[in-house]
């Protein structure tokens, strides 16, 4: 195996390993909400909740550069560009994760000073890592960026997909550095950390996810290279299109200008068109191939990532994005339900569908299946639409009671978060986590296990029917 | 907008993207087994958007640019299914894999 492929495995492992710690902690956040003194004095609720938030980050960016080292020798025939300095920063990725998370967890906070924003974390959600750890994400991403570029300059040659994915590392590296700033007026700050948030991880990780994707469906379903990179093209055209203004619908009600309601709304609107022509798409795949693969498991989790995008983005976002609407839902659990379902379905699906694929290749494994990945995939997918579904209630309930009758006052969010139907979703939201850590546990072992006792031989993709 | 409305909107817009979700989950497999009756039921969820798109233009508080904005998004939503099929056909027809 080449060395990219061998540092990509190291990638997926370390991404399914934080998978389970943001699990872990996930869970932890929802014993808060139905008892809040758990873990008094030692964890508090914050704590969990950003380690639950950062892991999701880091797993998947770990996910998306695995898959992404996986694919570059094929695409290029030949090993990355740098490849060593990505072997060496990968460890360093890892031990500032060991240490950034022992932070959060011992250290906490530190008094309102330069030194906490340098040593302990920096106090913006999503980014909370201390700046030195926010310089070695931003190196490795650059050194990320290099390895992609790099590689196309060394071999002289770029195909459709490495060509956007290439273009796509400009943002990539660009838009982390707003990680960095200390702006002391709130409004201009979300402003820009917004473009973190939406643009990095809801623009350029769609494209990087569609790059992928596209990888992975020439791999998996040994579709030509001239449809898959037709469709991304489709697919960068349409994120332009929309998501780059969709950026609006966070603009709402953080002291920017009323036009921002108008755009951010006509652009939301518009997000799940494409999504729709993504479920034709699956259906058409699923068609051609009559749903048999050498390798069922990452099948199932690419149409899992189809269906989950859709309604996790289109069904759960439209709901709320119109102006008028997020008046009173913005902030509450139904946002979260929809957070939720949509990374799930974006992302989350993409990556596993990613370690399945790659598993064949690395144990030679002529076809993958089996029941383990089909009970991971049950519970899994199960326990996330039951947490989305409770959430979706709890929020519902919040939006109506807190906001819509309360008027948003201290005493109606007190009542609202007493109220039977939000502790309903609370509970229920628990027991469906449990259900998820279950499939989590059930995937970490089937990937582990998968193949194990199986006759090696060279994996083949299955041609289309 | 009062609290009962409010939810009732919201409500409706989910269920209009949800709707259009089946009609072009039944629509592509109407398509590709050849099917009259999925077909009849992917024309049933499109009348589902219909309706739902007509209750969000009929009854709710949003603004006339909002509510013509969800108009012309029920229309698009039928478009778009027959659209990317035929895309999809016309893209694999030379591959040889095309239903």
């Amino acid at each position: 195996m080449s060395r990219s492929k061998s540092l990509a495995v190291k990638y997926l492992a370390a991404a399914v390993l934080l998978f389970g710690v943001m699990t872990l902690a996930g869970l932890a956040s929802a014993v808060y909400y139905i008892n809040p003194d758990f873990l008094f004095g030692f964890v508090p609720f914050n704590v969990a909740k950003i380690l639950h938030i950062d892991t999701m980050i880091i797993w998947l960016l770990m996910g998306f550069m695995g898959a992404v080292y996986w694919f570059l020798p094929e695409e290029f025939g030949c090993e990355p560009a740098g490849i060593w300095a990505a072997e060496i920063l990968f460890w360093v990725f890892v031990a500032a994760v060991l240490a950034v998370a022992a932070i959060f967890v011992f250290v906490q906070w530190g008094p309102g000073t330069e030194t906490t924003l340098w040593l302990f974390q920096q106090g913006r959600k999503y980014v909370e890592a201390p700046r030195w750890a926010a310089i070695g994400v931003a190196l490795v991403m650059l050194v990320f960026a290099w390895n992609v570029v790099g590689t196309a300059l060394k071999a002289r040659r770029i195909t459709g997909v490495m060509a956007v994915m290439s273009v796509n590392m400009v943002p990539l590296v660009l838009l982390y550095l707003i990680a960095f700033p200390k702006i002391d007026n709130m409004a201009v700050d979300l402003y820009w950390w917004w473009w973190l948030v939406h643009l990095w991880v809801e623009a350029t990780w769609e494209i990087l996810i569609g790059c992928i994707m596209a990888l992975a469906m020439m791999k998996l379903l040994g579709t030509s290279r001239r449809i898959v990179e037709g469709w991304l093209y489709v697919e960068v055209a349409l994120v332009l299109g929309t998501g780059i203004l969709g950026l609006g619908h966070h603009y709402f009600w953080i002291g920017t200008p009323d036009y921002w309601l108008g755009i951010g709304g006509f652009f939301s609107a518009l997000e799940p068109l494409p999504l729709l022509g993504m479920v034709v798409h699956a259906v058409y795949d699923a068609g051609v191939h009559r749903m048999k693969t050498s390798n069922q498991p990452a099948f199932y989790w690419t149409l899992a990532e189809a269906f989950g995008n859709f309604l996790g983005g289109g069904v759960f976002g439209f709901m709320i994005t119109l102006p008028q609407l997020n008046l009173f839902a913005h902030g509450t659990q139904w946002t979260v339900s929809h957070g939720h379902f949509a990374f799930w379905g974006a992302y989350a699906c993409g990556v596993l569908s990613v370690c399945y694929i790659a598993l064949q290749e690395q144990r030679r494994l002529v076809t993958v299946n089996g029941s383990g990945w089909v009970w991971a995939f049950v519970l899994l997918n199960g326990g996330l639409i039951g947490m989305v579904g409770s959430l979706l209630v709890a929020g519902m309930a919040q939006a109506f009671f807190e906001r819509a009758i309360g008027g948003s006052t201290l005493e109606a969010f007190i009542a609202g978060q007493e109220n039977p139907w939000f502790m309903l979703g609370m509970y229920s939201r628990f027991g469906f986590g449990l259900m998820f850590a279950a499939g989590y546990l059930t995937l970490a072992w089937n990937l582990s296990a998968l193949g194990r006792r199986q006759v090696a031989a060279v994996p083949q993709p299955m041609p289309a029917e | 907008m009062s609290p009962v409305v409010f939810l009732v909107t919201s409500s409706l817009l989910g269920f209009m993207v949800l709707a259009a979700g089946a009609y072009a989950l039944l629509y592509g497999a109407a398509r590709f087994r050849e099917s009259y009756a999925l077909l009849i039921a992917a024309g049933f969820a499109y009348a589902m958007l219909a309706l739902d798109a007509a209750g969000i233009v009929l009854a709710t508080p949003l603004t006339p640019p909002w509510k013509l904005l969800i108009a012309a998004s029920a229309l698009a939503y039928f478009a778009i299914p027959p659209l990317t099929w035929r895309a999809l056909q016309y893209a694999h027809r030379e591959e040889g894999t095309h239903l």
